[in-house]
């Protein structure tokens, strides 16, 4: 193989585990709030979305710039996440868990229909921060410091997640409330408690990876229903519910996106389908998938 | 002696629910008549075509109660095939129709055997993904969809070759003709014992399996159907309105007849014509707000699903019902 | 049944630290609980016995608060519990070891155990509940909760709440579908919580194990109390006890 094609490939699986960034931490989201409430969350888009306007408005117009928005914005989805749930959610938890489905997606559209008579559908430019400019050539490819950035934030935001639930106190009793929430309750936990923050941190990440998106790909109302539509694929090959899955998932199909855009490109935005089907064959309940 | 009197008061009331569905049929039956003389029939035409892909929905959610978030994707790919023959190979019209209703049964089967044997929720996320993939496709494959400009001007053939209906006036009549059909059919299956039994596993699949039910192969039958039935909603809004285009096969079409379903009444027999109307309506009613037609549909969206879960329809059975 | 009444009252007037009185209950439309009654006092081991369905379960879940429909009163030391939640119930010291005994499959034994947060400094400390228990000191590195066996995973359950500092326990069937020896070891450790003066709601179907713990019976059928007796009496009682038992 020359020279060109392997910086041709490396360049694409550079891309792809950025793409796979953004995808696992909107599938953990998706895996932890579908663990603890039951809900597959539509909204998961809209507020990836919402992220990324936040980091536009917040950051540009109230001056706290790209790291305060870095910080502040994803607590702000978070908390508009926990009104929502205390508002809506309360009704639909002991009905059919399709009803939560068609709730959040009915909420997704408002959220994305205000957007959009606000700011047009067109996209807003939103500049990487200053500090983050340039790159390193890495010999085999070059690597923009921002991207670096975003792969780096992300690998630590799942790992540090995922450490969390797994090995920690705190950890122990959400798993414990996904497999029985009326038993942990009578310990004197407070599960309802719990489900509103677990709600509020999964939303948070679609918020986390809304402002980092911000630089990266156009904002524009529209940007979260089609990200958030390929999750869902990643989140059934992963494993509804699974953790794991969501992050090996989310980072395994944008490399696979990646290597199709080098070696067959007409297929590089259905690959993640194809690959949803063909695990769907040999492996019905996902790679890491507990669940029927 | 008891149970033989509640048995015939059953009866009696199947009887007297199927004598008022007859009579709501013939009323049905009787505005759609009237309706091109009152509104425009165009407008009238895309309602019917609403109305049969939301039935045709509804005989996957409301009698099997499985939910696709996907169906845009047999709707919207029957309306390019039957365009493309229609277009191409000059086919006529009821050809075109059959074409369309193929790609919608072959899609659905393909599709359905892959996820039907995952439950709720999965089975929304696999189709949502999976007309995600189709709607990629169809922007694609430019020599069948025309990509990014959809088909415009599909030609009205003759019917059987021989009967012309390329105007508003004829294509209507057309148009109303084989949503009656399409509507009789579906309602026929309904009460068929195919029906019956997927109205058995609703209800109670563990109990349906335990009488011997292959419950997997009745529900991957009622997805293929209501795909198929799909297709034919989707390839005759092709050629009474002479157009498809992407916005028939993308996600918020699936939205859509799932909303129109809701609003009229999950399961019910005419609510998702309702729905049709109601939501067709709305849009007229936003004419010139189009913005707001996203924020509004969401917000009918929560409404039905915190408060209304039994629709327009539903809600009125129930108050009936209960007297 | 007057009779029977005094002699329960064995002269010390101890404290009652739960009165429940005319308790009903639904799951959804169906009516289970139909004007329950029923008193423990501070201390005490007292048995809700009945056949399955009868409503023993029932009257446990109002008490700790996970059943949702439920009307009348619960009195705990003086508070109404009837409209708390479960969590808030559980921090005055009422713990609930269930019939499927809630063993978490995806926590550790060790997780397990912990779970259950520390309500005061009473607890037992893990060294006295590894003494009780002492199966579970070998155990406690095992993956998940899933792979003890069934007698492990109730002493489990028992050894969990036990840590926390609650003194009033509702135990459900702890015998159910356990060995005798487990038995056996079950009911030593329901003698060693009644001398550190734990109060006990247990319901039960083993007459023979009931009999060897309890201070008091209570006869539960169609969600009501049937009858009740002291535990000097259950040997006669024995005959009406197995009728009220059978199916």
């Amino acid at each position: 193989m020359d020279h060109l094609s392997i910086q041709l490939i490396a360049g694409q699986v550079l891309i792809g585990i950025i793409n796979g960034s953004f995808y696992a931490l909107l599938a953990l989201g998706l895996a932890i709030i579908f663990g603890m409430l039951n809900i597959v969350n539509f909204m998961q888009g809209a507020l990836y979305m919402l992220g990324a306007f936040m980091a536009y408005i917040v950051g540009e117009h109230l001056g706290i710039g790209y790291w305060g928005a870095l910080i502040v914005c994803p607590i702000l989805v978070g908390l508009f996440g926990i009104v929502l749930e205390r508002v809506f959610f309360r009704a639909i938890y002991d009905i059919d868990p399709v009803y939560g489905l068609l709730l959040t997606f009915g909420l997704a559209i408002i959220i994305e229909g205000i957007f959009r008579i606000i700011f047009g559908s067109a996209g807003i430019p939103y500049s990487i921060p200053d500090s983050l400019r340039g790159g390193i050539n890495l010999g085999f490819v070059f690597l923009p410091y921002y991207r670096g950035w975003v792969v780096l934030v992300s690998l630590v935001v799942c790992l540090g997640t995922w450490l969390a639930i797994e090995k920690t106190p705190i950890g122990a009793r959400l798993r414990a409330a996904t497999e029985n929430p009326g038993a942990v309750r009578t310990f004197g936990i407070n599960v309802p408690l719990m489900v509103t923050c677990t709600y509020g941190f999964g939303v948070a990440l679609a918020g986390l990876a809304g402002v980092m998106a911000a630089p990266i790909y156009s904002v524009s109302p529209q940007m979260g229903t089609s990200i958030l539509i390929v999750t869902f694929a990643v989140v059934v090959i992963g494993g509804l519910g699974s953790i794991v899955g969501a992050i090996v998932a989310g980072y395994g199909l944008g490399i696979i996106e990646g290597l199709t855009k080098v070696f067959f490109p007409e297929a590089s935005s259905t690959v993640v389908f194809v690959a949803m089907a063909i695990i769907l064959l040999l492996r019905p309940k996902g790679l890491f998938g507990r669940m029927a | 002696m008891m149970a033989m009197l509640s048995h015939t008061h059953r009866s009696d009331s199947r009887k007297l629910q199927m004598k008022l569905n007859l009579i709501a049929f013939a009323a049905m039956a009787g505005l759609l008549v009237i309706a091109p003389f009152a509104i425009y029939p165009l407008l009238v035409v895309q309602i019917l075509c609403f109305a049969l892909f939301a039935c045709a929905f509804n005989l996957l959610m409301g009698f099997t109660g499985l939910l696709s978030f996907g169906h845009a994707m047999f709707y919207g790919w029957s309306a390019y095939i039957a365009g493309h023959v229609s277009k191409e190979y000059g086919a006529t019209p009821e050809l075109a129709l059959l074409f369309g209703m193929a790609t919608g049964a072959m899609l659905g089967l393909i599709v359905g055997a892959l996820a039907i044997k995952r439950q709720g929720i999965y089975l929304a996320m696999i189709t949502l993904a999976f007309a995600q993939m189709m709607f990629f496709l169809a922007v694609q494959m430019h020599a069948i969809t025309g990509g990014e400009d959809g088909l415009q001007g599909i030609p009205r053939n003759r019917l059987f070759g021989l009967i012309d209906i390329d105007s508003t006036g004829r294509v209507y009549w057309f148009a109303l003709g084989v949503f009656l059909l399409a509507f009789l059919a579906m309602w026929r299956i309904k009460r068929s014992p195919f029906g019956e039994n997927l109205k058995a596993i609703r209800e109670n699949e563990p109990r349906a399996i335990s009488l011997g039910c292959n419950t997997a192969r009745y529900k991957l039958a009622a997805f293929v159907l209501s795909a198929a039935f799909s297709g034919l909603a989707g390839s005759l809004k092709a050629i009474s309105l002479q157009l498809a285009t992407l916005t028939d096969v993308g996600w918020q079409i699936s939205g859509e007849v799932i909303l129109m379903t809701l609003v009229g009444g999950v399961g019910t027999i005419f609510g998702p014509v309702i729905g049709a109307v109601v939501v067709v309506g709305l849009e007229q009613m936003l004419l010139g707000f189009d913005d707001w037609i996203p924020v509004i549909y969401g917000s009918v969206f929560v409404l039905c699903v915190l408060f209304f879960r039994k629709g327009i329809l539903g809600q009125i059975q129930h108050v009936f019902q209960k007297d | 049944m007057e009779q029977l009444l005094e002699n329960t009252a064995d002269g010390t007037a101890a404290a009652v630290d739960l009165e429940v009185s005319d308790l009903n209950a639904w799951y959804g439309e169906s009516h289970v609980l139909h004007g329950m009654n029923l008193t423990v006092r501070k201390g005490e081991l007292v048995t809700l016995m009945g056949r399955n369905g009868a409503g023993k379960s029932t009257t446990l879940n109002c008490i700790n608060g996970l059943m949702r429909k439920r009307k009348g009163r619960i009195q705990f030391r003086g508070t109404d519990i009837l409209r708390m939640a479960p969590e808030r119930i559980a921090r005055m010291g009422i713990a609930t070891c269930p019939e499927d005994r809630a063993i978490f499959s995806s926590l550790t034994v060790g997780e397990n155990l912990h779970l259950p947060p520390l309500l005061n400094e009473r607890g037992m400390s893990v060294e006295e509940i590894f003494d009780l228990f002492p199966n579970l000191r070998d155990r406690l590195g095992t993956a998940s909760g899933a792979k003890l066996s069934g007698g492990e995973q109730q002493m489990l359950a028992i050894a969990r709440i036990l840590r926390t500092g609650a003194d009033f326990l509702l135990l459900d069937e702890p015998t159910e579908g356990l060995a005798p020896i487990i038995i056996d070891q079950i009911a030593a450790t329901l003698k060693i919580l009644g001398e550190r003066g734990y109060t006990v709601l247990l319901v039960e179907q083993n007459f023979r194990f009931a009999q060897s713990v309890a201070d008091r019976h209570y006869m539960v059928d169609e969600g009501r109390i049937v009858d009740q007796f002291s535990n000097d009496l259950s040997d006669q009682m024995k005959q009406k006890i197995e009728k009220y038992l059978s199916l």
